[in-house]
């Protein structure tokens, strides 16, 4: 089948199997940013917003995602432009190995839109779907902390 | 202290923007036309011969391409170890077997149009198995279990190798006379400990692409840690000469031991080969958990002589290591529970190590950060509490009394390396005692140890700690190589063999050759881990790249700066000796006559004396100096039903000079956190027929941010005189403390000792009804 | 594999039709879709044009809509009902980015032994309306219990009826992100004297999908023990219980004796 997604703005046309997961299609597309750790909704590496709902795209059928507006890290930051909270997690050393990181930041951007001046436990908590083995997720929250302070003064 | 320009000084991580906007690749985000999809077909059965195969349900099917197996691949035995040559580990594995040893051995791999497609066929593949029987424990496999690995399987170095006793592996050493003085100690401590078996879960599940070069050049591109190696095994088992291979390291997702193991490169390697198309692999997460490396299980029994006045004066070590169904690590893993222990206390006289690895037909153990050391100070941690306790020693003065110091040195490094005789050394750098003083003041140790303060209804809390030490690479073994070239405009490509795994090598590395040369960070432009482009490093392992791989770097570095000088002189028509490097620039001594690096780099290029200013060099290291770790963690345990949480775990390391103490504290941060999981909740399952009953996520947990305790990291200098600005290791160190600290502050809450991990909710609460029904009897 | 489309209906009318055809699976979030073989399946129904995320309070009762997912039932309740059971027991449920998805319809419907709305639905008396080949409105329990009910059936609602409830959930697990191999959900009515005047309590995570302690209810709006007898009326659940995630069936018997216990307390303390 296929179908149009507003993807990072812009309308895509795509093919796609029906059961197909939102994952596959955006990976299948060129979208590589979009990372995938589990495919079973664990680890956060493939989180995307959804019309604006961050979401496991592992875990979203491609098919109830068509003429919907898809935000992957990219759509947020690219390394010519970065996002704040992209910029943030670099300077307090909050990436290692970097595979988690995009849906860290996403997840961040998620938090900090509706909570703009989260406390430790709300950054905690918002990061509850996100897996790292590198860092122990102390300089990610630190990082979103500093994130956090710099978008609440722009 | 020296002011440096670079080192000690948070840069940014080179790559660090790359990964956090998606840009940067890993294995699986390449692509490439015409791509073959690779997919295995698994063993259900645990130990079994393959009587045959049957394809024929394939073969309506469109777009499958090819099925290899066991009757069509060449049977070269080899170790997926991912080690130098010749490998400590013994050659037992082949790429497809006509005999399945655990539940999740490959028997057979589909090639097809679509990653789908190679699935599906991969399930319908259908195979007749004649069972035998299998063999799960490891003290049964070694007495009487039926064997496990290949009649011809053998190992490469000379060691004890006994495999139709299911013996993969045997280490022995002993110092003075260990029996002799545990019979006429005033106590003896003997106690049992067990690690589990435990998945490095990095998130980027392993993958492989291997394609073609414009000239039909083989071209793979792997999650590896040791391109070196990998270039090695996949040429031996395909028949090509090295240098008809290449193989490039992405971006890698986290490694932890667990991309050491060749195991995925060769098949890739074969089937693109065959086809002359690209061929791809990239497992699933429930095949990373069923089918690829695991941390080792140990069984350790402890034995330790105390005298009268408290001190310990001698202690035995005896072993039992699952390998699992291949032998992969089995003899060096199981050394490094010694050797790497053993040096801590280094003032006992009487020592024994006695270790056996043993086939069973469970997954396969492997690397894992801690590479056993983890699995020895298990049991260290926990005796040396219980001795101290026991005595009514302090633990703390106790361990500050008896650890090895700078200009001290310990029969072990000599006696026990990874798999052989080890090289002796004196240590030249150690701030163990005031590691343990600070992690001590930011716990606030004493105001906590022993007083059972409570934490809420039916909570107790408790404190523990643990001291650690590990090493900077295998001392003679491992082997580093940089090169480096000035570019016109001032900056400097820097290749280096060493592997980023997402440690912050690449950036470390730069660090270094930018302090040598002071210059910016951004001028150093690094190229690193591609076999046909960067010079050799054995790889990312045994946590050598500060210390190996950053000697080399700078000693390149050094070597190219004489060269700069050189020229330099040459321009300014002034003796070099009396000219060095400055701000991106060279000069004379009071700073009156400069040149800019630019200014030099464009005339050696264009104008006089053309040359290209470049120089390479290699290290090996003579010694290993090892960083040393005090670990504190303080938990509260639930006294009705076992729940323990750790709510604040501090660290304090001594890893010499910490080239960038933000990645320093990563490193340790995510070994601990690593480490506390691992202790509370995550451990591999098996049923009956072992089969992994929890290979998901969702089933095997690891903790997230939402779980993790308040971590303090403290990073306590020293100055090692061998390596790179007085760098020692930090990779590995972090993840030996958790499992005896909390161990440990466990029983300092609650009074039962855990000697088997992990400490899961129900095993405490066992411990804690144990305890009161021997209270309530009268007992201790 | 099969061939399977989708259908996108703009009407509930519309997606009752569809819903009566063989092999046609209702799509909410699709979460616990995607985690089965599918085998049978021909058609997904995408429920996204229908409206049914909608959420009613009235002074008597609650009505949420089958596909308002995790995360917007606690952000609706937590404006309107913020001592709510639901809210308790969703707000700590799967990860923040699985709350996104995961549909009340699609959860009850599938009800595994790890949901984390079991618990208070039944504790609640709720009542779901379906439509499609099985019209009208069904207890929870009844839906549950009586798969012909399920079949061909579309959710399009939950509704419960809103009293001056005090409630106690808890959940164990092993890390924060975990499926729940043992829930207990306690709702207490009490009177203006603060005396218990009724009480539910639900398992999850037994043997059975839900194990309601109806015995227990009783005894303690008869007897009204003190807290130090509590022990006495806890019931041996050790024959209910299976092998979890969190432990052994015998353990997670004891862990749900223990856990009971402090809820109650916690529960009849504030009488």
């Amino acid at each position: 089948m296929e179908g149009t997604f507003r993807i990072n703005g812009r309308h895509e046309l795509l093919e796609f199997s029906e059961r197909a997961t939102l994952l596959q299609v955006l990976r299948d597309n060129g979208h590589q940013e979009v990372k995938e750790g589990c495919a079973e909704g664990q680890c956060g590496s493939c989180l995307v917003l959804l019309d604006g709902r961050l979401v496991n795209s592992c875990q979203v059928f491609a098919a109830a995602a068509v003429n919907r507006e898809i935000t992957t890290v990219q759509g947020l930051g690219t390394i010519h432009a970065p996002h704040a909270i992209q910029e943030a997690l670099v300077e307090v050393g909050a990436v290692q190995c970097g595979f988690c990181t995009p849906g860290m930041v996403m997840a961040a951007y998620y938090l900090l839109r509706h909570h703009p001046d989260p406390s430790e436990k709300e950054i905690r908590r918002a990061l509850d779907g996100n897996l790292c083995r590198c860092t122990g997720y102390t300089k990610i929250i630190e990082g979103i902390r500093l994130a956090a302070r710099r978008m609440r003064q722009a | 202290m020296t002011e440096y320009q670079s080192i000690g000084k948070a840069e940014k991580k080179i790559d660090g923007l790359s990964l956090a906007t998606g840009t940067g690749r890993f294995t699986a985000d390449f692509t490439a036309d015409q791509i073959l999809h690779l997919a295995l077909c698994y063993s259900p059965h645990a130990h079994a011969l393959i009587r045959a195969v049957d394809l024929s349900p394939l073969e309506e099917m469109d777009g499958v391409v090819d099925v290899f197996y066991h009757a069509n691949v060449p049977r070269i035995l080899h170790s997926t170890a991912g080690q130098g040559y010749p490998e400590p580990s013994p050659y037992d594995a082949v790429l497809f077997d006509h005999k399945v040893r655990f539940v999740g051995d490959r028997v057979a791999m589909v090639a097809a149009e679509t990653r789908e497609i190679a699935r599906a066929a991969a399930q319908r593949i259908q195979v007749d198995y004649e069972m035998l029987e299998p063999v799960f424990d490891p003290v049964a496999a070694l007495a009487d279990g039926p064997q496990v690995a290949a009649e011809d399987a053998h190992a490469v170095i000379p060691a004890v190798y006994r495999p139709e006793e299911n013996l993969a592996a045997q280490v022995e050493i002993q110092v003075g006379n260990p029996d002799a003085e545990l019979a006429v100690a005033e106590f003896v401590e003997r106690h049992d400990y067990e690690t589990q078996y435990a998945a490095h879960c990095a998130l980027e599940p392993h993958a492989v692409l291997a394609t073609f070069d414009e000239n039909g050049r083989l071209v793979i591109i792997t999650s590896t840690q040791v391109p070196f190696h990998a270039r090695r095994i996949v040429s031996r088992l395909l028949q090509l000469p090295p240098g008809r291979v290449r193989i490039v390291k992405p971006r890698i997702g986290g490694g932890f031991g667990g991309k050491q193991e060749v195991f995925l490169e060769p098949l890739a390697a074969l089937a693109a080969l065959k086809h002359g198309r690209p061929a791809r692999l990239v497992l699933s997460r429930r095949e990373v958990f069923r089918s690829s490396r695991t941390r080792h299980p140990m069984q350790i029994r402890m034995s330790t002589g105390v005298g009268k006045d408290g001190r310990i004066t001698a202690l035995t070590m005896d072993a039992v290591m699952n390998t699992g169904a291949y032998g992969s690590h089995a003899l060096t893993v199981l050394s490094n529970a010694g050797s790497k222990v053993l040096p801590l206390l280094n003032k006992i006289e009487h020592l024994r190590f006695f270790g056996r690895s043993a086939y069973t037909n469970l997954p396969v153990g492997g690397a894992y950060r801690g590479y056993g050391a983890t699995q020895g100070y298990f049991a260290l941690g926990q005796q040396v509490d219980i001795i101290t306790r026991r005595t009514g020693q302090d633990i703390l003065k106790f361990y500050k009394t008896w650890h090895i110091k700078s200009g001290e040195t310990s029969p072990v490094f000599e006696a026990l390396g990874e798999g052989k005789a080890g090289v002796g050394q004196i240590i030249r750098s150690c701030t163990l005692s005031e590691c343990i003083d600070r992690g001590a003041a930011a716990l606030d140790w004493y105001a906590k140890r022993d007083r059972h303060l409570p934490a809420g209804k039916d909570r107790v809390k408790g404190v523990g700690m643990a001291v650690a030490m590990q090493g900077s690479g295998i001392p003679r073994v491992d082997m580093a190589s940089a090169a480096m070239k000035l570019n016109e405009d001032g900056s400097f490509n820097l290749h280096v063999g060493a592997t980023d795994l997402g440690t912050g090598s690449d950036t470390i590395l730069a660090q270094i050759a930018a302090e040598v040369l002071q210059v910016d960070l951004e001028r150093i432009v690094v190229l690193s881990s591609d076999t046909d482009l960067t010079p050799f490093d054995t790889g990312a392992y045994a946590s050598s790249t500060t210390y190996v791989s950053g000697n080399a770097v700078r000693l390149c570095a050094e070597s190219l700066r004489e060269k700069i000088v050189d020229v330099a002189g040459a321009m300014l028509q002034q003796d070099p000796a009396g000219l060095h490097l400055r701000r991106n620039g060279v000069q004379d001594a009071d700073g009156t006559r400069k040149l800019t690096i630019a200014e030099i780099a464009a005339c050696s290029l264009y104008r006089q004396n053309q040359v290209q200013l470049q120089a390479q060099a290699s290290f090996v290291g003579d010694e290993s100096p090892p960083p040393f770790i005090a670990q504190f963690a303080e938990v509260d345990v639930d006294i009705r039903t076992g729940r323990v949480v750790v709510t604040r775990f501090v660290s304090a390391v001594d890893c010499g000079q910490p080239i960038h103490p933000r990645l320093a504290e990563g490193q340790v941060e995510g070994a601990v956190v690593n480490g506390i999981s691992y202790a509370l909740c995550e451990e591999m399952l098996f049923d009956q027929r072992g089969r992994t009953t929890n290979a998901s996520f969702w089933d095997y947990k690891i903790f997230t941010a939402a779980d993790i305790p308040e971590l303090v990291t403290i990073l306590v200098e020293s100055h090692e005189e061998t390596g790179p600005f007085g760098a020692k290791s930090v990779g590995e160190i972090a993840i030996n403390g958790p499992l005896p600290a909390i161990a440990n502050a466990i029983v300092d809450a609650v009074g039962v000792r855990l000697f088997r991990a992990p400490f899961t909710q129900e095993r405490v609460f066992r411990a804690l009804e144990e305890k009161r029904r021997r209270e309530a009897a009268g007992g201790p | 594999m099969s061939i399977l489309n989708w259908y996108y209906p703009q009407t509930p009318e519309e997606a009752a039709l569809l819903v009566q055809r063989d092999g046609m699976i209702p799509c909410g979030g699709g979460t616990m879709l995607l985690r089965s073989a599918m085998t049978r399946t021909r058609g997904f129904i995408d429920l996204r044009h229908l409206h049914l995320g909608y959420f009613n309070a009235s002074s008597q009762s609650t009505t949420l809509g089958a596909t308002l997912t995790y995360s917007e039932t606690v952000e609706k309740m937590a404006s309107v009902l913020p001592d709510s059971i639901i809210g308790k027991a969703l707000h700590h449920a799967a990860s923040t980015p699985l709350r996104n998805v995961i549909t009340l319809g699609g959860s009850l419907a599938a009800a595994p032994p790890w949901s984390d709305l079991l618990g208070p639905l039944v504790a609640l008396e709720a009542e779901v309306e379906l439509i499609g080949q099985n019209p009208g409105n069904f207890s929870v329990t009844d839906y549950l219990g009586r798969s012909e009910l399920r079949e061909k059936s579309l959710m399009v609602n939950i509704r419960f009826a809103n009293a001056q409830w005090e409630s106690y959930y808890y959940r164990g697990v092993r890390t924060s992100f975990d499926l729940p191999s043992l829930t207990i959900t306690i709702l207490a009515e009490k009177t203006i004297h603060g005396q218990l005047k009724n009480i539910r309590i639900v398992l999850v995570g037994t043997r059975e999908k839900y194990q309601r302690l109806q015995h227990l209810e009783q005894q303690l709006v008869e007897e009204r023990p003190h807290l130090h007898q509590l022990p006495e009326f806890i019931p041996d659940l050790l024959s209910g219980f299976a092998g979890r995630r969190l432990g052994s069936a015998e353990f997670m018997a004891r862990l749900a004796g223990i856990e009971l216990q402090r809820g109650l307390e916690k529960i009849l303390r504030e009488v």
